[in-house]
């Protein structure tokens, strides 16, 4: 599903001059994969790196057997938004849309997703799975945590993408409902036969993956 | 496309009352000068339009405009006044028809206008309700009277007494009303016009009165019986068919007031001649022309129209530096909203579209408000800018 080749990215506002280094990472389909480690290490630049969110300094960066490091910024934002799932970890949602809308934003922003039928009654079912269907038409700001956190979460699946990748997913939620977001998650990654890369600093989580990449031992 | 819309429709109307807000100032900013420019351009033809359908006046040598103003809005009770002399005068040369009129006098707060009724069929003025007049002490209201004192045919109105301390004056009249004229959106509609002898009945020119009793008393300060009239004559104050007979008129009538003459000339001939002719009557008369008398006082008045557009044209740039800097402290307030957008997968040029179909939806509503005001101010305001002229 990705494989990363002498990877390096350079944080270019810090002082510290930090530069990202990765010589090699391979990840497969299906996996379920936990990234821990103290903030500023570059858990979260990861993500951003596989997304193509940002583009490598140098090295190589394959997802689902296409080479984003080669891709140019319209191509790596079409691949993103097809082909992968982002939840965040401020969950970027709008607070002028509601629930509904908000999931269905990337299909009306970009033109790569087509707004169809078959979304919309994919997005019911989702939303039913994910225990939010009758919040679907709620503005956010009316939304609990948990109800946001499913909305984000749902967001990122409901193009059906082959990789799942979560920062933080379950920040700020108590420990039953932390439990219950992951349930989510796993639920809609197995459902969609989809790969995850979660970035957690929540310990008692990572048991439930089935691999742990631990960033204390990068810097 | 129609996601940009609809987008920018949800963030308008989240963010509704400041999108109120800009459409109102946006609105006002078109539309004050606009209208402005509209008002005064109804006020001026409205203005222009009845002079333009009134070719002469004639009437005592003095202001022009007093004069004009009065002939075509009846709005100056104490214009200097005239006489029937100058009818006959016109008359004789046989070169225009005269149309006589004396608006002196009001009834229930609106001029009543002593005419002929070739004045009514001059401006065209057909009865709606009822019939034309056609004795003493009738009258046809204008529409708007009609409407604003709620009467109609076979009501009656009083006249109002010019001066209350005035014991010599004349008495209030009671108006039978026998019918409304047809609403012709000029100054008719809001007199109510009588016959001229009517007109001179209120000046006292004319009465009614019971037969004078003749009697004998006694007057206890004198010696012998002194034959006396009855002081206690009984003047009508409302003519029926009853005492219609008594009315009767005193003096001559060429001297009877009038508050001017229209003119309207058999040819362009006939009015040179006219015009010429009164040119040997300038110390006592004059005869004018209203569409030229009108052009000149408006060319005067609206000279304001020139401060107008300066003071509206500093208001407007200031407005306009006003809401660049709110949209560019708004787009930066939004700089979030962008990253979730670009985070979300949009490109520049579908954020730049958003913000455009926010702007388009912006302008296009303060035009729809805008023409809106315009539209308010061209039917609600040329009346009142009208009025303002003629005050």
């Amino acid at each position: 599903m990705i494989r990363i080749e002498n990877l390096a990215f350079r944080y270019p506002a810090r002082d510290s001059g930090f530069t990202l280094r990765i010589a090699d990472f391979q990840m497969r389909t299906g996996e379920r994969l936990a990234v821990i480690g103290p903030s500023g290490t570059g858990k979260t630049t990861l993500l951003r790196l596989i997304a193509g969110i940002v583009p490598p300094d140098r090295g190589a960066i394959w997802v689902d057997g296409r080479a984003v490091h080669e891709m140019n910024d319209t191509a790596r934002r079409n691949f993103r938004i097809t082909r992968l799932g982002f939840v965040f970890q401020d969950l970027q949602l709008l607070d002028y849309l509601n629930m509904a809308d908000n999931i269905l934003h990337p299909y009306r922003i970009n033109p790569a997703l087509r707004l169809s039928k078959t979304v919309r009654q994919r997005l019911e079912r989702l939303a039913e799975e994910l225990g939010i269907r009758d919040k679907l038409t709620k503005p956010v700001t009316s939304l609990s945590q948990g109800e946001r956190q499913r909305a984000a979460i749902c967001r990122a699946v409901l193009p059906s993408p082959a990789l799942i990748l979560a920062v933080e997913p379950t920040a700020s939620l108590d420990p039953e409902n932390k439990q219950k977001i992951l349930d989510v998650l796993f639920r809609a990654v197995e459902s969609h036969n989809a790969s995850l890369i979660t970035v957690t600093h929540d310990h008692d989580l990572i048991a439930r993956f089935d691999r742990v990449l631990d960033f204390s031992t990068f810097r | 496309m129609h996601h940009d819309i609809y987008l920018a429709w949800r963030y308008l109307y989240h963010h509704r009352v400041r999108s109120l807000i800009l459409v109102i100032c946006l609105s006002l900013m078109g539309a004050m000068p606009l209208g402005v420019h509209e008002v005064m351009n109804q006020g001026k033809r409205a203005m222009l339009d009845r002079a333009l359908q009134t070719p002469l006046i004639a009437g005592r040598v003095g202001s022009g405009v007093d004069l004009t103003l009065n002939a075509l809005y009846f709005n100056n009770p104490n214009a200097p006044r005239t006489t029937m002399a100058e009818v006959d005068r016109i008359e004789s040369t046989g070169w225009a028809l005269t149309l006589p009129i004396y608006s002196r006098y009001s009834a229930q707060g609106f001029p009543l206008v002593g005419v002929t009724l070739d004045y009514l069929d001059y401006r065209r003025l057909a009865v709606t309700q009822g019939e034309m007049m056609t004795t003493l002490g009738e009258c046809v209201l204008g529409a708007d009277v009609a409407a604003a004192l709620g009467l109609g045919p076979g009501a009656t109105l009083m006249t109002t007494p010019g001066n209350l301390f005035d014991l010599a004056g004349m008495y209030p009249l009671k108006l039978h009303v026998t019918g409304v004229l047809g609403k012709q959106n000029s100054p008719d509609d809001g007199a109510i016009f009588v016959d001229l002898k009517t007109a001179w009945i209120i000046e006292g020119l004319g009465h009614g009165h019971e037969a004078p009793a003749k009697s004998v008393v006694k007057d206890p300060t004198k010696s012998g019986n002194t034959r006396m009239m009855d002081a206690g004559l009984v003047t009508y104050t409302e003519i029926t068919p009853v005492n219609l007979e008594t009315f009767h008129f005193h003096g001559d009538p060429a001297t009877y007031p009038i508050s001017a003459v229209i003119a309207v000339p058999n040819d362009h001939r006939a009015e040179i001649l006219l015009r010429g002719r009164y040119l040997n009557y300038e110390k006592d008369a004059q005869l004018v022309a209203p569409l030229s008398i009108c052009e000149n006082l408006l060319d005067n008045i609206f000279r304001i129209r020139e401060l107008f557009d300066g003071v509206l044209g500093l208001v407007g740039l200031s407005t306009l530096l006003a809401l660049s800097l709110v949209f560019s402290l708004s787009l930066r307030m939004r700089r979030g909203e962008m990253r979730t957008l670009f985070l979300l997968g949009s490109s520049r040029f579908t954020m730049f579209r958003l913000v455009i179909a926010e702007s388009l939806m912006l302008a296009l509503s303060s035009l729809c408000l805008g023409s809106l005001m315009i539209w308010m101010a061209r039917h609600w305001l040329s009346g009142v800018m009208l009025r303002w002229v003629l005050a």
